[in-house]
């Protein structure tokens, strides 16, 4: 599993001493491509006004993040998903 | 040989003969420049994510195919943006996708795996349902007095199987159908 274990921060406030550390859910599930025509997949990443969630939100690694990037705008070309809400 | 998937978005309303006849002239154009037809899709009915010259709903269809000279793309494209019911499209080319490649030879191997799971499991309530006859057959004829007993184990085990199998091919055709015309 890709999954990482909850990281303790040393000296942190109590609050962030059990935060859940991110993880790239398609690293997890060993995703090779991530398919544009699928909008169920991709409407996942694409948050009440239908903007692309940044990285710092849903942990997605960077290889990953590119091939949504990409998956989305196709998608979006074909009135697959929606431009803006 | 490039290989190329348009993925096309025609009017809902338009009847499927006229459907058929967007295709075969877009297979035609494909055949005049060498190429080679891999696959039609008809993805049926869906709606749409934004209004499309005031449509809600568009037809999707997908063609995939080898580009025997590199102007068959562009011509394909033209066909499509002058034929009037045509809503969108939108071409990719896939043989330099390479994660893709690999990805669409797995989903591939998957389904042959699930077709023949299927077949399996059909052959295995056939053969269920026909000791089940021929074990009450044999009931029947040679012990009255020990049918009860076994009888109902024989029925209970075969509608289970049967719902499982039925299922499963129910899920597999709500994927792939076309969605009733209105």
């Amino acid at each position: 599993m890709a999954r990482p274990a909850p990281k303790k921060r040393r000296g942190g406030r109590s609050k962030l001493l059990f935060k859940r550390r991110k993880f790239c859910k398609f690293c997890d599930e060993k995703v090779e491509w991530i398919d544009y025509r699928d909008p169920r997949i991709l409407s996942n990443y694409i948050p009440e006004r239908a903007k692309i969630q940044p990285r710092r939100t849903s942990g997605t690694c960077a290889t990953h993040q590119r091939q949504l990037r990409e998956a989305i705008q196709r998608a979006r070309n074909i009135a697959l998903l929606p431009f803006a809400l | 040989m490039r290989r190329y998937e348009t993925i096309f978005i025609a009017d809902p309303e338009i009847p499927d003969d006229q459907v058929t006849g967007l295709v075969d002239g877009l297979t035609t154009a494909i055949n005049e420049h060498q190429g080679d037809l891999i696959k039609t899709e008809d993805w049926g009915r869906k709606k749409l994510a934004y209004l499309v010259r005031k449509n809600q709903e568009g037809r999707y269809l997908r063609l995939e195919y080898h580009a025997g000279d590199s102007k068959l793309p562009h011509d394909l494209e033209r066909r499509l943006r002058m034929s009037e019911p045509v809503l969108k499209f939108m071409t990719v080319r896939i043989d330099n996708d390479k994660k893709r490649l690999v990805w669409e030879a797995k989903q591939a191997v998957k389904e042959q795996e699930r077709a023949e799971r299927r077949a399996a499991e059909e052959e295995a309530t056939a053969a269920a349902e026909a000791a089940k006859t021929a074990a009450g057959e044999v009931a029947a004829a040679e012990a009255p007095a020990e049918a009860p007993a076994e009888a109902p184990q024989e029925e209970a085990t075969v509608p289970v199987e049967a719902g499982a199998v039925s299922a499963d091919t129910a899920e597999e055709t709500s994927r792939t159908e076309t969605e009733p015309e209105v």
